[in-house]
């Protein structure tokens, strides 16, 4: 099955990723912001979604700081992965830099934070790929 | 009101198994429950297993007709249950529901883990699977991480503390002492459950429950009937189950747990009972703060009360309402599959008041609190004494 090239498809998501956007799948029935995407609207059920920019602005609603970690981030701990309220409404997992892990204390739900890019390693072949972080504002 | 009765329950001692492969755990506890019904292997009619990972932490799948033609089961319907911790309340679900229905009179539910096989990092990566694997696992949330960043919330809103986070795990390890199947008969102290070694912030290694291998199994029956096979069976008065989003980012609330509250509502509504008439509970305590949100999701507690409350001793054995009395699944262990049948199994004990230095004084009622993965299924059961 051919998917569209603007389909909200989480393949879709992470090809726009890679070209450094955030974006959020949007209802057109109902305007709903879809975050991670979905095919179907979870408000109103209906499939006409379509991609919609994020200011990558956003709010702490929660963070840990992951000190043991699975087979495949165990070099990276300690780091921090948050919980972001973006401004535009739908919320995201992701890691934050820029803080330091070993001072958590400082960190604070509703904090305002900023996503932006780092290149890693690809999981799955040899290539780099983008992904997702947020920094302090 | 729902006609099934526990006739007979087997547990195997939670904790490191080397000697022992998964099929043999499970035919120890299967064994061990059929013949407290008075019963042989081919006596039982269907059988519903819950297992989170045999084929990640054993290279081992499609395990329940191997399980059950280990127990001597051979023939009969078996069917492997899966939702994440919560596999074996499911299981439980479904021998119910195989009974209502009138497919099956005597049918066993299990459940079976064997985690220790993998090592520590392995089984990390295994349980995180049962988060959102794109959206949560691979920006590296942990398991442990995705019930800190729920402690993190409670802390911000309520000022839960850390110490009331440890109280949760002294107490639950208070318990256990008593318990002689329980992964870890040994008290900890306050000082000690405070300065372990941190697992993912706030959470130390004392907010865990561990890594363990076990079994357990009950036979469950019509109620009706259920005198023929024991002498004192346990009434199943409720099972209800509710699931949420999978994704922590899709939920409104990270401070509790809808499918909780959800599932809590039905099994209410079930017994006809409130939860100022449960004198004590089996809780999902996989982390201290699970125990603290389980409270006040199961309305022992007003939301952001929890915390104060086990920090008042009104969770302990001969408090308000008792939480935990087997040691949770903190100090009993926590072999992920087999604990939804473990936490029905105390119940059993505790309605028949055979549970000795651990026994609540004289229940009616216990309820059993089961939760699938980070809250995206919860399956709670209400037992009555006979």
């Amino acid at each position: 099955m051919k998917v569209m090239e603007d389909e909200t498809t989480i393949k879709n998501y992470f090809k726009l990723i890679n070209d450094e956007k955030l974006c959020a799948a949007q209802c057109t029935s109902c305007n709903e912001l879809i975050l991670p995407p979905r095919l179907f609207c979870p408000n109103c059920n209906s499939k006409t979604t379509s991609w919609k920019n994020l200011s990558g602005k956003g709010t702490l609603r929660s963070f840990t700081v992951i000190h043991i970690a699975g087979t495949s981030y165990a070099d990276d701990v300690p780091y921090i992965v948050a919980i972001v309220k973006l401004d535009e409404g739908p919320s995201i997992c992701a890691r934050l830099l820029d803080i330091d892990p070993l001072k958590p204390e400082e960190i604070h739900v509703g904090a305002a934070v900023t996503a932006d890019f780092e290149e890693i390693r690809s999981p799955t072949s040899d290539e780099t790929m983008k992904r997702l972080i947020f920094r302090p504002a | 009101m729902i006609n099934v009765s526990i006739v007979g329950a087997g547990q195997t001692k939670f904790g490191r198994h080397d000697d022992y492969d998964l099929r043999e755990l499970f035919a120890l506890a299967a064994h061990e429950a059929i013949e407290e019904a008075g019963l042989t292997p081919k006596d039982i009619e269907a059988a519903f297993i819950g297992n989170l990972s045999a084929d990640q932490f054993n290279r081992q799948t499609h395990i329940a007709p191997l399980m059950a033609d280990f127990a001597g089961m051979k023939g009969i319907p078996a069917t492997k249950c899966e939702a994440a911790c919560a596999s074996s309340a499911t299981a439980l679900r479904a021998a119910i529901l195989a009974i209502e229905s009138g497919q099956h009179e005597v049918v066993m539910a299990a459940g079976v883990e064997k985690m220790t096989d993998l090592p520590t990092p392995g089984v990390i990566e295994t349980l995180a699977m049962a988060a959102d694997q794109i959206f949560e696992a691979n920006p590296g949330i942990t398991f442990p991480g995705i019930f800190a960043v729920l402690a993190v919330a409670h802390m911000a809103k309520y000022g839960t503390t850390k110490e009331q986070l440890a109280k949760v795990a002294v107490k639950n390890h208070a318990n256990a002492v008593h318990n002689p199947l329980a992964h870890y008969q040994k008290a900890i102290t306050l000082e000690k459950a405070l300065t372990s070694r941190m697992v993912a912030w706030p959470l130390g290694l004392f907010d865990c429950s561990p890594i363990s291998d076990g079994a357990a199994a009950v036979i469950v029956t019509k109620t009706k009937k259920a005198r023929k096979f024991n002498d004192t069976p346990v009434k199943i008065i409720a099972s209800a189950q509710a699931n949420d989003t999978m994704n922590l980012c899709d939920r409104t609330d990270l401070t509790s747990l809808y499918a909780a509250r959800t599932a809590a509502k039905r099994a209410y509504q079930q017994a006809k009972l409130a939860p100022v008439d449960i004198p004590f509970a089996e809780v999902h305590d996989c982390f201290t703060i699970a125990e603290i949100i389980a409270t006040e999701d199961l309305g022992f507690f007003k939301p952001g009360k929890g915390g104060q409350a086990v920090e008042e001793g009104l969770t302990e054995i001969d408090g308000q309402i008792t939480i935990n009395p087997s040691g949770g699944l903190k100090a009993k262990g926590h072999p992920v599959g087999a604990t939804g049948v473990a936490q029905i199994i105390e119940l059993y004990h505790q309605l028949r008041n055979e549970a000795g230095k651990r026994q609540v004084s004289s229940p009616n009622y216990g309820l059993a609190h089961n939760v699938g993965g980070t809250g995206a299924t919860c399956a709670i059961h209400i037992c009555e004494r006979w």
